[in-house]
């Protein structure tokens, strides 16, 4: 039985060689790829790879030709060469153990491993220890990291001024959103009781100007006057908008004490649909699916992608029968 | 349209009402059905002319119309179209399958759309089917599990001929399709395997949509914690009743329209009457006593007050506003309240706020392919489905995620 829903296509590196990703129509079991540019050339380089599922991710076979004698070696080369992706799976990620959360929303913790800045981490059970103020109210929010020390901390720079939790027992999971569908609740930190009214989110919220969006505020985080109103975005940062309206004379808005957790956070829920251009922000529908499976080759002198100006041609199937022993 | 996969809430035609809209003519057979033999008009046929009649059958098979599907137990099928004109013989001891015949005339017989099965006993009593026409020697092993799942079908000739071979063997799960491999030694063990794997694999290409259709839902804006509960978890406390009205308050206040209607209370014990109702997705780890079972006012849907079977195969029960609507897929985060604690997340819809798209031939099509067109020797078949789905939020304020732990 030969192999069937095969691809195969070539590509040409660029001034600049990137890694190269390959869509499939659906996930493949095998690819090798042959780097063109160094199987004509006299001088040696990588010219054939090969990689199959079940070999260890880091692993693939390489044929490399000796310079000018057209001799190839076989090696078993060590390397991420390819990385197989479907970027509609969602991984879950481990409970990391957290030891303090500051005022300046520093979190301490042993483990920043597979953490980058810009991704999106919960915390949980942030329970004080001793006569520590503990911080419950922070809990199931999706916090975007905005910095790392390695192995010390990291920082959620858009937490807003709590007292320092002390010492706790907490932890913190990184969150993985899919790809297939947006946008995602986006919790406010902050409005400000003025002219017009500025809203601050715990991440960067993917807003527009023109963005129609409704203003959810629960009664603990005060400002009630402005719940349930509909607002239209002026201006944007990162993670704060400008709306339309004013909240000077409102209650002000307080980000829930400790004591009052467990309770629901304010939030942006969108209104309608871009109003200038469809899916150009994350509350707008998803319509567009942007999700892909497929491969990524990596670049490198003797990787599958090659380096500058290469001509790479490859092919990738799926068996009928995958039988790893 | 509103889909909500296989919690069944509109996809599903009625069988009975399928019968009486799409075999108007030919249901009247049902009254004189001792009689049958006056009303033959497609006899049993030989297989000489059964082949023909796949030719016909072939032939005429591009247009999209109704058509009544025979499947003797015995011997392969035959098909009619129903129409105002033809007749139908109605076979007594046979079983048969309605739908929509569609496309593919070159592979004899092709049946999508499938809305329902009947057999007939000696006494020409008919007697509904679950669905599940490929292999019917063995359909009560566990048609009455994928009678639960829509699906359309294409069928070959050739999977009967692969059913009554031996020596079929499932070899391993291959992406979304099965492989099954032939052997040569003639082993006995034929039927079971391969039942096994459509099984499998139609409950898995339903779980694959409910997965979609919940990322979907997922991507909502509006997230509801449960705070009024009293098992002192953070951030959400086990489901209660106060955080199930704050969602049916909210989704009321954004003038969200309910799915289904009250079922106003019958004189019968232990009921009680339903209310207008949202629908709620969520995880059957809160179906026990844990989960809804403890929240005040539940009512389950055995105690509903209709006769009739008017809750859905996947709904569990109600409690105030909300019906709900089970799944083993539905949102559930590991250690999402902290270590050992589990979080779940159930999306409260109301109606046309969401919306898949059922492209019409494409959705979930449960092919077989088999071993003749893979390769000279005819070693393997291959089983797997395919569809195109699309889902959107139609508007983020008709739909409120409740999250909540266990009690």
């Amino acid at each position: 039985m030969e192999n069937y829903n095969g691809y195969c296509g070539s590509f040409t590196q660029g001034a600049t060689a990137t890694d190269k990703f390959l869509t499939m129509r659906s996930d493949i079991d095998w690819i090798e790829v042959w780097n063109e540019t160094n199987q004509t050339a006299a001088a040696a380089g990588a010219i054939h790879f090969y990689f199959q599922r079940g070999m260890a991710s880091t692993d693939f076979y390489l044929d490399s030709k000796k310079a000018a004698t057209f001799e190839t070696l076989a090696t078993k080369e060590t390397t991420t060469g390819f990385i197989l992706t479907d970027t509609s799976i969602v991984t879950a990620f481990a409970p990391i153990a957290i030891t303090n959360v500051s005022a300046a929303g520093v979190v301490l913790t042993a483990n920043t491993a597979g953490l980058s800045v810009g991704d999106l981490v919960r915390l949980y059970t942030i329970v004080p220890v001793g006569a520590a103020v503990g911080g419950h109210q922070l809990e199931g929010i999706d916090w975007q990291v905005t910095a790392i020390n390695p192995g010390v901390s990291f920082t959620v720079g858009y937490l807003p001024a709590i007292v320092d939790t002390g010492v706790i027992t907490g932890i913190y999971k990184k969150i993985q959103y899919s790809d297939l569908y947006l946008p995602h609740t986006v919790v406010i930190t902050a409005i400000t009781a003025a002219n017009p009214a500025v809203v601050s989110c715990s991440r960067d919220h993917g807003l527009t100007v023109g963005q129609k969006v409704r203003i959810m505020v629960p009664d603990v985080c005060g400002m009630r006057e402005i719940n349930n109103k509909a607002v239209t975005i002026t201006a944007v940062t990162a993670n704060t908008f400008t709306t339309d309206i004013s909240s000077v004379g409102f209650t002000a808005f307080v980000f829930p004490a400790t004591a009052a957790a467990p309770c629901n956070q304010a939030m942006v829920v969108p209104f309608g649909e871009a109003a200038e251009a469809v899916y150009v922000n994350s509350f707008d529908d998803a319509k567009t699916n942007v999700s892909a499976i497929g491969v990524t080759l990596k670049t490198g002198a003797a990787l599958p992608a090659g380096i500058a100006n290469d001509v790479i041609r490859w092919r990738a199937g799926k068996s009928a029968v995958v039988d790893n022993q | 349209m509103i889909k909500l996969s296989h919690f069944l809430l509109t996809l599903i035609t009625n069988f009975s009402k399928f019968l009486r809209d799409s075999l108007s003519t030919s249901f009247s057979l049902v009254k004189g059905f001792s009689k049958f033999k006056h009303y033959l008009c497609l006899p049993f046929l030989t297989n000489e002319k059964r082949k023909k009649c796949f030719a016909k059958y072939s032939y005429v098979s591009l247009a999209n119309k109704p058509f009544i599907f025979h499947f003797p137990i015995w011997m392969s099928f035959t098909s009619s179209f129903i129409n105002k004109t033809s007749k139908i013989i109605l076979q007594p001891l046979n079983q048969y399958f309605v739908g929509i015949n569609n496309k593919y005339p070159m592979s004899m017989v092709t049946i999508t759309n499938i809305k329902g099965a009947f057999t007939i006993d000696n006494t020409g009593k008919i007697s509904k089917l679950s669905i599940c026409p490929h292999i019917e020697s063995r359909i009560k092993l566990f048609s009455l599990r994928l009678s639960n799942y829509t699906m359309d079908l294409i069928l070959f000739k050739a999977w009967l001929q692969r059913l009554t071979e031996r020596g079929c063997t499932l070899m391993r799960a291959v992406c979304d399709s099965l492989v099954l491999r032939e052997t040569v030694r003639g082993s006995r063990n034929d039927c079971p395997l391969i039942e096994d794997s459509i099984s499998y694999k139609v409950i898995d290409s339903r779980k694959t949509e409910d997965e979609l259709v919940k990322k979907c839902l997922l991507s909502s804006a509006t997230t509801i914690f449960c705070t009024n509960g009293g098992n002192g978890r953070f951030p959400a406390t086990e489901l209660n009743r106060i955080d199930i009205d704050e969602v049916t308050t909210l989704l009321l206040g954004n003038n969200g329209m309910m799915i289904s209607e009250g079922m106003p209370g019958a004189d019968m014990f232990a009921t009680a009457p339903v209310r207008d109702a949202y629908f709620a997705f969520a995880h059957t780890d809160l179906c026990g006593s844990r989960g809804l079972g403890q929240v005040e006012g539940f009512l389950s849907k055995n105690a509903y007050p209709s006769s009739k079977n008017e809750s859905k195969y996947s709904e569990w029960g109600t409690v105030a506003n909300a019906r709900f609507l089970v799944s083993s897929v539905a949102a559930k985060e590991i250690n999402g309240a902290g270590v050992g604690v589990d979080m779940y997340t159930i999306p409260f819809v109301a109606q046309e706020s969401y919306a898949s798209v059922k492209l019409a031939g494409y959705a979930s099509q449960f092919v077989y392919r088999p071993a003749h067109l893979n390769g000279a020797l005819a070693l393997f078949s291959t089983l797997g489905f395919k569809m195109r789905h699309a889902s959107a939020i139609l508007n983020d304020q008709w739909v409120a995620l409740l999250k909540c732990t266990l009690a």
